[in-house]
């Protein structure tokens, strides 16, 4: 069985990154106006067969404080049994993230006090009946153990239509008026269902 | 918000002295009982929790000095006639030269960020560059470029893998920030040793140009007596970050406090420090214009009680200060946070109230502070008042207020110092291997981790930007800068000093730092003009370490006035500006090595006479100046093992190397030296390896080399590893006579040491017949890799790191003839974290056009009244979300796509080309689609930024009009982390390059784009892309930096490199274009 490790850290304060990409869809791109919100995470993921240790670097991923500065960062440690091949294995251009993705938490530093982790890593469950769409971009032709990338998160006004297809038309940069947060020339990307969250 | 504590009164009086401690550390305080007693004795009275936190962080050892102060005034000469500013503000300044009638000074800073390093050392050491460069930039001055002393523990065996991640993620900080902010690195070095196994140290020096006419102080001035002063502080929102780092950094670093105590460390952000630094070049331009003198100086330690206090009391004032106007981030942040977080990137100034709302437009909106960071901003926090009371307050309500020398007035301790040990007879000198094994011994040495070549760490540093540089880290024994344009005027910078000598004698530490850094400015013709010190030791508490501490700044007093500003009649080398870190010990009593580090300056006459360390022609001479004995002691040979000589240490002969050096100068500044180099850590033989080997280019040279007389008492072991000092130096037949005389006329002990040969492996022979002959190859490969080999990711030997295959170029260096005519109006965009714009447009005026350096806030329609175009090299808008995405979709890239429709050129450089990319400029199929990628640098065993120089060649069939009449080869620069372009489908690029569309490739790549040859894994090797019109040209690398001839290594295995060297020291033609220029030159015909 492969199990999928995926280390999450969010900025406890603004993310810069995710502000000013919000700020650029809203104001340039075409179907920006749909858009309410934007959060991300970075993500550090790799992939173990049951019973194979990982390498070295992997598990200092955990232990060395890069990643972990508690002035700027939430983490979380999900881990998902029966994850399925690396995503680098067959990359795709918006297809569909695994069921049950991230999986359980092993680690985190927000406190136990109920709620999805990965929502409230996320800034707290959008309410209202938002729509939401998480997309998770990574670098094609990655040959290292960890594969590093982001998980953008986008919310999307409750009376969208076609959600998945104008988070898709967001998502892909295509021209100056569609799409940022991912060049298909380097990056392949998956997303779950469009879905409304409850608190 | 909870209940803030910072107003209660701490009931230090009717506490017992546990009670005491036990109130003071929950609240993160690190006051003893009696300091704490002692504020309230100068209080008079109980303090409230936030005058405890303020003098927490100002009685810190490291803001106070307050172990080390009475030290570094009995010993350290500190004055002298070219001292413009001495240690008394944040950074110090030295006279440069005189320019066109603008006196110029030299600034130059020192610090270390050695405990946030040790615990989060991707941003304790990029927080380390960031503070240090505010020292520069608070003083009116431009930074000009920045060193890194590291000393980290040993990478092997058991924990070895923790020390290298740190190693690792030290040098991404230092270029993370680096890099983006936009300053060149120069230099520095590299120790692995245990004693740094739990306390690595990163030490920082920054270097700064300013006219002296605009130096500022940070002071509130005295035109305060006269009209109402205003405090403004700018920069990021305050917020927790870095809150107790003083404290933090001044006390024994426990590991098992590793996460509580990540909370001190700041977090950088040089995006916005870059917006902040040209802001601040504007708000103090303006009051120069107007007449007005202002205060300024950086938030460092101490945050906003800090910058207030001593802005006002070092001008003699006291101040009122409102921490209810400070922004800051969320509303959960305690008044005495705000008061004394240390979060980054913020700056104080104090200017007359009259020119207050020009001051908050400049920040607020010329430069948009609040659109570009969220909570950013420019906001007055206080007035300066004559009443000498430093008052503190959150609306109505007073945190702190008393005598303002109260506050800023610190605190000292003699500290108990344990006798010196008696010095040990010298033991008798060692039984040695045969010498037939002194060839494979060599081999190894040359792979030490503290001999190999630093090539994989300094090529993730740019040395380039600015445009200035010289000299470049692995060139020669100290970086160079010529940082007037248009003069010949140069700084030499290098830094110094030895773990190894600093085990065995503290004094001889800090004599031999001064004296080797001195020596390192010498090689490239500087004159030894000033010195900074960073004091590295352990706890000062313990009588043993006081010692070391002071016996190492009595060496670096000695050796200063040893070494002496030899061009200015003798007087000593002063100490301008430095800092003590103290406490660089583990709770399990692990103390560093006592480490003096030394960072000299020096003076250049012509740097189109710098030389690099690199053998340069088969039938000069060498020369060895200052001769080896049998003390052998510290060398990095014994430490690596090996057996041979008396180990000790005899003392430094100050008056020899004051002789030595002063010689150096002389035979650089007449010209008549083709290379030089210091001999140090490992002796003549890593000396004369490294002059052979030297940075990657031409083909090798060797050398044969004899004992001399000298030195025939010496074994072969002894005289090839021993590290008394000294230079070897190359010199042309025909100047021998000259070079003997003038080596003679200074008094300076020296020998012919041999010749250079045309083969590739050195070889030493001495009187009685013995020889040593050992391959240049063998020696390459342990020397390349030893320190790769351990670095590099997954293990892989990087293959940039190795030889490269030869470019054959088959055509002259011709330089680029400007004529004159019509100059065009050319738009240099300046979107936010831009930072090549004002060499880019040095370039362009210099190739003919009338540059305008186009600020992102002013209206894209203006951008349509340019003839052309320069989107220059940077970290546009911080690269958020990918290089160039976010600038893609600005408004002026759509007046480009105009532009571009209406056929005018378009020059995309670095960043610029990135930017062209996402916005579909190029390649341009369907105008304004994103059909291609710039992804990250993909080679095997290196991840991030690259620097280096590359041959580009013309694609053959490209529609590129930029490339018409220019040579088919091109050197130039590459510096960039994502410039790898790709497509999904690689076939693509085939097509693109059938279609015309691909302009420039790497030379020295395979035609399939693979092999060593490619720096980044571009698909066919590509460096640059056209549009179908050819109008366009995205280029990765910066032809900007190489428009000048002294910009070009002359080590490079290109024309134009050896235009470099058989031009070197004609002025006239140094000054001169370089390769560059003809790019910028196509596009100013273009218009």
């Amino acid at each position: 069985m492969i199990i999928q490790h995926t280390l999450m850290t969010c900025h406890k304060g603004v993310d810069l990154h995710a502000a000013t990409a919000e700020r650029v869809m809203r104001r340039r791109l075409d179907g920006g106006e749909r858009l309410t919100g934007l959060a991300r995470a970075e993500i550090h993921t790799y992939w173990q067969h049951e019973g194979v240790a990982a390498p070295e670097s992997v598990e200092r991923l955990l232990t060395v404080g890069r990643y972990f500065n508690p002035n700027k960062h939430h983490f979380a440690h999900f881990v998902l049994h029966g994850a399925g091949e690396p995503w680098t294995a067959a990359p795709a251009r918006g297809g569909p993230l695994p069921g049950r993705w991230p999986g359980e938490v092993a680690d985190t530093d927000l406190p136990a006090d109920g709620g999805d982790v990965l929502d409230r890593l996320l800034g707290g469950p959008p309410t209202d009946g938002t729509l939401v769409v998480d997309a998770c971009a990574f670098p094609l032709g990655e040959a290292a153990a960890v594969l590093s990338g982001v998980l953008w998160r986008l919310m999307l006004a409750p009376e969208t239509p076609e959600p998945a297809a104008v988070a898709a038309h967001l998502v892909e940069a295509k021209s100056a008026r569609e799409g940022l947060l991912v060049n298909p020339h380097m990056q392949g990307w998956l997303a779950s269902p469009a879905r409304v969250l409850r608190a | 918000m909870t209940r803030d504590p910072s107003f209660d009164v701490v009931a230090v009086a009717a506490l017992d002295d546990a009670a005491l401690v036990k109130a003071l550390r929950a609240h993160a305080l690190t006051l003893s009982a009696s300091e704490a007693r002692r504020v309230r004795e100068l209080l008079g009275r109980d303090p409230t929790l936030t005058e405890l936190t303020l003098f927490d962080t100002m009685w810190s050892e490291h803001c106070s000095y307050k172990s080390s102060r009475p030290t570094l005034k009995e010993f350290l000469p500190t004055t002298g006639s070219n001292v413009i500013v001495g240690p008394v503000e944040d950074a110090g300044i030295v006279d440069f030269g005189t320019v066109d009638g603008v006196r110029w000074g030299v600034i130059i800073a020192h610090e270390s960020h050695n405990h946030p390093s040790q615990v989060m050392p991707v941003e304790g050491a990029a927080t380390g560059i960031g503070g240090i460069v505010r020292d520069v930039y608070c003083m009116g001055g431009e930074v000009i470029g920045v060193l890194d002393p590291l000393r980290f523990g040993w990478p092997l065996g058991e924990g070895g893998a923790h020390r290298l991640d740190i190693a690792r993620e030290v040098v991404t900080g230092i270029w993370e920030y680096g890099n983006a902010l936009g300053v060149p690195n120069l230099g520095g070095d590299v120790y692995f040793h245990p004693s740094f196994d739990d306390n690595c140290l990163v030490n920082v020096v920054a270097l700064g140009l300013v006219p002296a006419d605009h130096i500022t102080h940070s002071a509130v001035p005295p035109q305060a007596r006269e009209e109402t002063y205003d405090l403004i502080l700018v920069g990021k929102p305050t917020d927790w970050s870095g809150m107790g780092g003083a404290a933090f950094a001044s006390a024994t670093l426990d590991a098992d406090a590793a996460m509580e105590n990540k909370g001190s460390v700041q977090v950088p952000d040089p995006f916005l420090k870059r917006v902040l630094t040209v802001a601040n070049r504007e708000v103090l331009r303006l009051a120069r214009e107007r007449g007005i003198v202002v205060g300024f100086k950086d938030l460092g330690a101490g945050g906003v009680s800090c910058v207030t206090s001593e802005l006002a009391d070092a001008g003699g004032f006291g101040c009122d200060v409102d921490l209810a106007l400070v922004h800051v981030a969320g509303d959960d942040v305690p008044a005495r946070v705000i008061a004394c977080s240390e979060t980054q990137e913020r700056y104080g100034l104090a200017v007359p109230a009259r020119f207050t709302a020009e001051v908050l437009k400049i920040y607020n909106e010329d430069f948009a502070l609040p659109d570009l960071y969220e909570g950013a901003c420019a906001r007055r926090i206080g007035t300066a008042t004559t009443d000498g009371i430093y008052r503190l307050r959150h609306g109505d309500r007073v945190l702190c207020e008393a005598p303002i020398a109260t506050v800023t007035c610190g605190i000292a301790y003699a500290r108990a110092e344990a006798p010196a040990p008696p010095p040990e007879p010298a033991p008798a000198r060692a039984a040695e291997a045969p010498d037939s094994l002194i060839a494979d011994e060599w081999v190894r040495l040359m792979g030490h981790l503290n001999a190999a070549s630093r090539e994989h760490l300094f090529r993730h540093y740019d040395p380039e930007v600015r445009g200035a540089t010289v000299l470049r880290p692995g060139e020669a024994d100290a970086g160079v800068v010529a940082p007037v344009p248009g003069s010949v005027l140069g700084v030499a910078v290098s830094v110094d000093g030895n773990p190894l000598i600093g085990l065995r004698d503290p004094y001889q530490a800090g004599v031999r730092a001064v004296i080797e850094a001195a020596r390192n400015v010498a090689c490239v013709g500087g004159r030894p003009a000033a010195v900074t010190d960073c004091l590295n030791f352990g706890n000062p508490e313990d009588p043993e370490v006081f010692h070391q501490f002071r016996e190492a700044v009595r060496g670096v007093g000695d050796a200063c006035r040893g070494v002496t500003l030899h061009a200015r009649g003798g007087e000593p080398l002063p100490v301008v500006s430095g800092n003590v870190s103290l406490y660089n010990q583990s709770a399990a009593g692990r103390t560093v090595a006592p480490s003096p580090i030394i960072a000299c300056v020096g003076n250049v006459a012509d740097v189109t006479l710098c030389r690099s360390q690199r053998l340069k022609a088969a039938g000069d001479r060498l020369y060895l100046v200052g001769l080896p004995d049998d003390a052998c002691g510290a060398t990095l040979a014994r430490e690596s093992g090996l057996v041979f000589g008396r180990d000790t240490l005899v003392p430094a002969d100050l008056d020899a190397a004051r002789r030595e050096i002063a010689a150096v100068c002389d035979l650089v500044e007449a010209g008549l030296l083709q290379a030089a180099h210091d001999v140090s850590d490992g002796g003549l033989a890593v000396c004369l390896a490294e002059m052979a080997l030297g940075p990657r280019g031409r083909d090798l040279l060797g050398a044969v080399v004899a004992v001399p007389p000298a030195c025939r008492g010496l074994s072969l072991r002894e005289f090839l590893y021993g590290e008394r000092g000294g230079f070897v130096l190359e010199v042309r037949e025909p100047d021998t006579a000259r070079v003997e005389a003038l080596l003679a006329a200074a008094g300076a002990a020296w020998a012919p040491l041999g010749e250079v040969v045309d083969s590739e492996a050195l070889t030493v022979r001495d009187a009685a017949g013995r020889e040593v002959v050992v391959a240049l190859d063998e020696l390459e490969l342990s020397w390349r890799e030893g320190l790769t080999r351990v670095l590099a990711a997954r293990d892989l030997p990087d293959p940039a790191d190795r030889r490269e295959p030869a470019v054959v170029a088959d055509e002259p260096a011709v330089p680029v003839v400007v004529v004159g005519g019509a100059r065009p109006r050319i738009a240099v965009l300046q979107l936010p974290g831009m930072n090549c714009e004002d060499e880019s447009a040095r370039a362009l005026a210099a190739a003919g056009a009338r540059p305008e350096i186009f600020r992102w806030t002013r209206p894209a329609a203006e951008l349509a009244d340019f003839d052309g175009y320069l989107v220059p090299g940077g970290f546009s808008y911080q690269d958020r979300v990918r290089a160039g995405a976010v600038a893609a979709k600005d408004p002026l890239l759509e007046a480009l796509l105009a532009a571009d429709a209406a056929g005018k050129p378009i020059l995309g450089i670095c960043n610029g080309c990135q930017v062209l990319v996402e916005a579909g400029l190029v390649p341009g199929l369907a105008r304004g689609r994103v059909e291609v990628a710039l992804a990250p640098n993909r080679i095997p065993g290196r991840r991030g930024y690259f620097s280096r120089w590359v041959v580009l060649e013309a694609v053959a069939g490209s529609r590129c009009r930029f490339l018409d009449g220019l040579p088919r080869t091109l050197p130039v620069p590459i510096a960039h982390a994502e410039g790898r372009f790709t497509h999904e489908d690689p076939a693509f690029f085939t097509r693109l390059r059938a279609e015309g569309l691909l302009a420039y490739r790497y030379a020295a790549a395979q035609p399939d784009g693979g092999g060593p040859g490619n720096p980044n894994g571009s698909l066919l090797a590509t460096a640059a892309m056209t549009n179908p019109a050819g109008n366009v040209l995205a280029m990765m690398p910066h032809p900007e930096r190489a428009a000048w001839l002294f910009q070009v290594p002359e080590d490079l295995d290109h024309p134009w490199g050896r235009r470099r060297r058989d031009l070197i020291g004609d002025r006239g033609a140094q000054l001169g274009p370089g390769p560059g220029l003809a790019v910028l030159r196509r596009l100013v015909e273009l218009c």
